[in-house]
C-alpha cells in the first residue's frame, strides 16, 4: 500500500471529525486515551465500570481514527449501585466476559467509580484467581481528564529539552489516558521472560503521525540491515505478546513512563522519541539508528551499514531541489510555539527550501495558553536554533505587524501553512503544513515523502472562490464560525478550566 | 453488556439540545459534554451551543456550586435567549444545590434545570423526561388563535430530535405531506422561541409511537388532544399517517395519498427487478423504538424483507452482542441501524443503512428524507445502492484456501 494513501486516509479522516475545533471548548475524558491503547489489543475485552452512558459515549471516539467505533463493555451501574457500591456487579460482569475466554480482561474506572473509590485492582485479582484469565485494572492517576498543571509543566520541560533526546518524564501528560494505559500494561501484564530476544525491539504503537504504519514499516527495514527486528508494537497485538514484551532488547517509546517502568523492572533500555525534531531529515535518521546502536551496545558502524541507502537518497533529492528552484517560500507556523518544529520538519523533513519563517505571537493568545516569559524566551532560543539547523538566511519573523505580514505574503511564491488559512491569501498557492506531519525513519521513505510534496506544487488549488471562504469565521476562534454561542462556549471553557484557579 | 443506548443524561441532552435557540450549560465532568457533542455534531459542526462547568477533583471535595455560578455569570455577557442546565452523575453524587445557584444568579434570561444524572435511567427515559419538561414550557396563549389561520387546522409533531439522522429533512417531508390542508405548527423537542410561543395553538399533537406520555401531559395540562402515529416510512406508512390525521381532524388527504401511492408505484417500476430479487431477503433492524418499529413494518410489509434480527430501545439493558449474534446466524444482507451497527457491516458482507441515532460516520446535507412519500425514493435508492456496492470477490467465485 502506498504510504501516501495511508497518510491521506489518516489526515482526511481526522479532519472530517474535527477534534481540533472541539478542543477550543473542551476536552474528552481520559477513558478515551485508555481506549486508544486497550482497543488495539486484538483479544482483549474491555469493561468500563460505571453507568452505561459512559460506555455508550466512549464506544465512539473520533480521534481513534483507525477504529472510531468499539465494542466497549459496561457493567451498567444504576443509582442504587452508585449508593451501595458496585464492585459485586463489576465482578459478576467480568466473570460473564470471561466465559468468552478473551486473552485479557481490562477494567477501567469512570469518574463515578472513582468518586465511589471502587477497588478495581482488587476485583481484577479476584477475576484472575477465579478464571485463570489475565485481568488488569487501570488505577486512576488523575480525576476525569488531562491535568492542566501537569500538562503545563510537561510543555515547559518539552520546550527546554527540544531536540535534545533527553526529555523529562513529566512530558507524559497524566490524564491523557494513553500513558496511564501503557503503564498499566507494563506494571500488571508484562512478565519476566526466560527466553530473551536481545535483538528484538518493542515500539509504542501510538502517535507516529499521519501514515504512521508506513513509518514503522520503513523503520523495520532499516533495523533488519542492523540484524535487528521490531518484536512487538505495543499494544497493537495480542495480550500474550504484550506479556512477553520484556524479552526485547530495547523499547522505543513516545510516552515514556511505560518504558521507564520496564527499565526499572527488567533492565530494558529505551529511547524516548518525544518530538521528531532530533530525528528529522537524513542526518536525523542517521542519528536515530546511531542512538539505537548505542543504547543496545551493539558496537555497529551504522553509517557504513546504511551508506548505500543514504547515498542513493542524496542523489534522489536533486530532483526535489530542482522543483523549488527560484521560488521564495514562506512558512507560517500554526502557533509561535510550533515554529521551531515546523521549520525543521519543513526544511529537513520534507526538503522544502524555506526562505523565510514567520509566526504570530499574539500576547493574548500566549497568555491564554499559559506561556510565561521564561517559556517564550525558550521558544525564541529554539527558533534561532532551528533556523541555524535549517540554514535559514533570513531571521524568522515573530509577531509581524499587519504591514510586515502583508509584505511577507505578497513577496512569497509559495506559502507553507495550515491549509485552512488559505482564505487569507486567495490566489496564492498554499502548501499544506499537514504534509509536515510525516516523519519517515528510512531514507527511501524520506525521499518519497519529499518527492510527493514537491510533486504536488503544480496541483495546488489557488482559486479565489473556495467554498470555505464563504463562511464567516470567528477571528479569535478560527476555525470556529462567528456564532455567538460558539464564542460563549469558548469563553466558558477558558474561564472555568484554562484560567480557573490560576490566581490561587 | 455492550450498551445500545446512553444514559439518562445523554437522552435528556438530545431533547434539550434540540431547542435551537437555547444554550446548554452542562454541570459535570468534561467527558459528559464532549461525548454528547460528538454525537450531535456530524453534519452540523458549527452548531456548538453548549459549555461544561468542568467539575474536577476540587469540586468533588468542596462542591461545584461556585463553578456553576461562574458559568452563569459568564453567560450573562453573551445574552443567550434561554439556558438549560444539565448535570451529570458527579454533580448529583456531590449533591450540589443547582436550583439555589440558578435562583441566586438572577440571570436576565430564563434558566431551567432538570436533574439529568446519568445513572437515573436510560437515554430513552432521559429523552422522554426532558421532552415532558420542555412541554411544560408551553403556555396557552391568552388570545388563543388570534392571528393564526384557523381555517387550516394545525398539528405539532412530537418525538424527533435534532440529532436524529435526517431529522430536519424528515420533518420537512412530513410538513410537505400535511400541508396545505394541515399546518405543521411546531415540533417538540425541535423548538425555537417562536415555535414555543405558538405551540399550544395547535389543534392536535401527533405523537410518535412510544412517546405517549408527552402527549398525555399536554392533554392534561393544556387540553390538547393527541394521536399516536407511526414514523411514516414507505408509501403505505405515509398513507396511514395521513389517514390517522384525517380521522382525528376531519380533513381529507385522499388526493395526496393517491398521488403519493402513484409516485411509489413509479419508483417501484423503475427499480422493479432489484426489488423483486430483494423479496424475502433477510434484513436486521436496530434503533430507537419509534423508528425501529416503523422501519421494521416498512421493510417487512412494503419491501418484502424477512427481519432476522430486531432491536429497539425499550429494554434499557439490551446488549448489542446478543443482537449481533442473531445477525451473524442469519443471511442478513442489509442492516438498518446507527453508526454503532457498523460492526455488522465490518464483519459481514451486509450493508448498513444509517437511519437511527447516533450517526457519526455519514453526512447528509440538504433535503434527503426517509420519511413520507418524498422519503421513499431516498430510502429505496440507499437500499438498492447498498446492495449493489457489496465488496467484489476479486479472488474469484471460489476460494479453496478458505474451505
Amino acid at each position: 500500500m502506498d504510504q501516501f494513501y495511508e497518510y491521506e486516509r489518516d489526515r482526511i479522516f481526522m479532519g472530517l471529525h474535527n477534534p481540533a475545533v472541539n478542543h477550543q471548548q473542551g476536552v474528552n475524558g481520559k477513558v478515551a486515551g485508555n481506549l486508544e491503547a486497550f482497543a488495539q489489543i486484538k483479544d482483549a475485552a474491555v469493561l468500563l465500570h460505571g453507568p452505561k452512558g459512559c460506555a455508550f459515549h466512549y464506544r465512539y471516539y473520533s480521534r481513534r481514527r483507525w477504529l472510531p467505533f468499539y465494542g466497549l463493555e459496561s457493567d451498567d451501574l444504576t443509582e442504587a449501585e452508585v449508593i451501595s457500591g458496585g464492585e459485586q456487579k463489576l465482578f459478576d460482569t467480568a466473570l460473564r466476559l470471561a466465559e468468552r475466554r478473551p486473552g485479557l480482561i481490562v477494567l477501567i474506572p469512570t469518574v463515578a467509580s472513582d468518586i465511589m473509590q471502587c477497588d478495581l485492582l482488587g476485583i481484577a485479582g479476584l477475576v484472575r484467581e477465579r478464571t485463570g484469565i489475565s485481568c488488569i485494572a487501570v488505577k486512576s492517576e488523575v480525576f476525569s481528564h488531562i491535568d492542566k498543571t501537569v500538562m503545563r509543566r510537561g510543555r515547559r520541560e518539552a520546550l527546554k529539552g527540544w531536540c535534545s533526546g533527553k526529555v523529562s518524564k513529566n512530558t507524559d501528560s497524566r490524564g491523557c489516558g494513553f500513558s496511564e494505559a501503557m503503564l498499566t500494561l507494563a506494571e500488571q501484564l508484562m512478565e519476566p521472560q526466560e527466553e530473551t530476544d536481545p535483538r528484538g525491539i518493542n515500539v509504542e504503537g501510538y502517535s507516529w503521525g499521519y501514515g504512521g504504519r508506513m513509518l514503522l514499516k520503513g523503520m523495520n527495514g532499516m533495523l533488519a540491515d542492523m540484524g535487528l527486528h521490531l518484536r512487538t508494537v505495543i499494544p497493537s497485538c495480542a495480550a500474550a505478546e504484550i506479556a512477553k514484551a520484556p524479552a526485547a532488547g530495547l523499547d522505543i517509546a513516545r510516552r515514556v513512563r511505560w518504558a521507564m517502568a520496564l527499565e526499572r523492572s527488567f533492565g530494558i533500555p529505551y529511547i524516548h522519541v518525544h518530538g521528531f525534531a532530533r530525528y528529522t531529515g537524513l542526518d536525523g535518521i542517521r542519528l536515530f539508528y546511531r542512538d539505537i546502536n548505542e543504547k543496545m551496545g551493539l558496537g555497529l558502524d551504522t553509517d557504513r551499514i546504511f551508506e548505500a541507502r543514504f547515498r542513493a537518497a542524496e542523489e534522489r533529492l536533486a530532483g526535489v531541489r530542482e522543483a523549488y528552484r527560484g521560488k521564495r517560500i514562506l512558512l507560517i507556523a500554526r502557533t509561535f510555539a510550533n515554529l521551531p518544529n515546523q521549520l525543521v520538519q519543513a526544511v529537513k523533513g520534507a526538503g522544502i527550501p524555506v526562505t523565510c519563517a514567520a509566526a504570530f505571537a499574539d500576547p493574548e493568545f500566549l497568555e491564554r495558553g499559559d506561556y510565561d516569559s521564561d517559556m517564550i524566551e525558550t521558544i525564541r532560543r529554539n527558533t534561532a536554533r532551528a533556523a541555524e539547523m535549517c540554514g535559514l538566511k533570513e531571521a524568522p519573523v515573530i509577531g509581524p505587524d499587519p504591514q510586515q505580514f502583508r509584505e511577507l505574503t505578497d513577496s512569497a511564491d509559495i506559502i507553507v501553512a495550515d491549509p485552512r488559512t488559505q482564505l487569507l491569501w486567495p490566489g496564492k498557492p498554499v502548501l499544506s503544513d499537514d504534509l509536515l506531519f510525516v516523519a519517515p525513519l528510512d531514507p527511501e521513505g524520506f525521499c518519497k515523502n519529499a518527492e510527493y510534496i514537491a510533486g504536488s506544487l503544480g496541483a495546488l488549488p489557488v482559486s479565489g472562490s473556495l467554498l470555505i471562504n464563504r463562511v464567516p469565521f470567528a477571528p479569535g476562534l478560527y476555525p470556529q464560525t462567528d456564532r455567538p454561542s460558539v464564542k460563549a462556549a469558548g469563553d466558558i471553557w477558558q474561564k472555568l478550566w484554562q484560567e480557573w484557579g490560576r490566581d490561587a | 453488556m455492550i450498551p445500545t443506548q446512553g444514559c439518562f443524561y445523554l437522552g435528556a441532552y438530545r431533547a434539550f439540545s434540540s431547542f435551537r435557540d437555547a444554550f446548554l450549560l452542562i454541570h459535570s465532568v468534561s467527558g459528559c459534554s464532549w461525548g454528547a457533542l460528538a454525537f450531535h455534531q456530524m453534519g452540523r459542526q458549527d452548531d456548538v451551543r453548549q459549555a461544561c462547568t468542568m467539575i474536577h477533583e476540587n469540586e468533588v471535595v468542596f462542591g461545584g456550586e461556585d463553578k456553576l455560578a461562574s458559568g452563569l455569570e459568564i453567560l450573562k455577557d453573551h445574552r443567550p435567549q434561554r439556558v438549560f442546565v444539565l448535570n451529570g452523575c458527579p454533580a448529583d453524587m456531590i449533591k450540589d444545590d443547582i436550583q439555589s445557584v440558578i435562583d441566586e444568579a438572577r440571570c436576565p434570561f430564563p434558566v431551567h434545570w432538570m436533574d439529568t444524572a446519568g445513572y437515573m435511567g436510560s437515554a430513552r427515559e432521559g429523552f422522554i423526561s426532558a421532552m415532558r419538561y420542555m412541554a411544560k414550557l408551553a403556555e396557552k396563549p391568552e388570545d388563543a388563535g388570534a392571528g393564526a389561520d384557523r381555517a387550516v387546522p394545525s398539528v405539532n409533531l412530537i418525538g424527533i430530535a435534532l440529532d436524529d439522522p435526517r431529522s430536519e429533512a424528515d420533518t420537512e417531508a412530513i410538513r410537505r405531506m400535511l400541508e396545505p390542508k394541515v399546518r405543521l405548527n411546531a415540533c417538540l423537542p425541535m423548538l425555537t422561541e417562536e415555535s414555543l410561543r405558538r405551540f399550544a395553538d395547535a389543534d392536535l399533537n401527533l405523537v410518535l409511537r412510544g412517546f405517549e406520555q408527552v402527549g398525555e401531559d399536554l392533554r392534561e395540562r393544556l387540553g390538547m388532544p393527541y394521536i399516536t402515529v407511526d414514523y411514516p416510512y414507505g408509501a403505505a406508512g405515509s398513507a396511514e399517517f395521513l389517514r390517522e390525521v384525517d380521522r382525528a381532524l376531519g380533513t381529507d388527504h385522499g388526493a395526496e395519498i393517491e398521488e403519493g401511492l402513484a409516485r411509489a408505484a413509479k419508483a417501484a417500476e423503475k427499480a422493479l427487478h432489484p426489488l423483486r430479487l430483494l423479496y424475502q431477503a433477510e434484513a436486521a433492524v436496530a434503533g430507537d423504538y419509534a423508528r425501529a418499529s416503523a422501519m421494521k413494518r416498512f421493510l417487512r410489509d412494503e419491501a418484502g424483507f424477512r427481519i432476522s434480527a430486531y432491536r429497539d430501545d425499550l429494554d434499557p439493558h439490551e446488549d448489542q452482542s446478543i443482537w449481533l449474534d442473531r445477525v451473524r446466524d442469519s443471511g442478513t444482507t442489509v442492516v438498518f441501524g446507527s453508526s454503532f451497527e457498523r460492526c455488522a457491516e465490518d464483519e459481514m458482507p451486509a450493508k448498513l443503512i444509517r437511519f437511527a441515532y447516533p450517526v457519526t460516520d455519514e453526512i447528509r446535507l440538504g433535503y434527503q428524507p426517509y420519511a413520507g412519500f418524498d422519503g421513499l425514493d431516498f430510502l429505496l435508492s440507499d437500499i438498492l445502492s447498498g446492495v449493489l456496492s457489496f465488496p467484489y470477490r476479486r479472488e474469484g467465485q471460489f476460494q479453496p484456501r478458505e474451505f
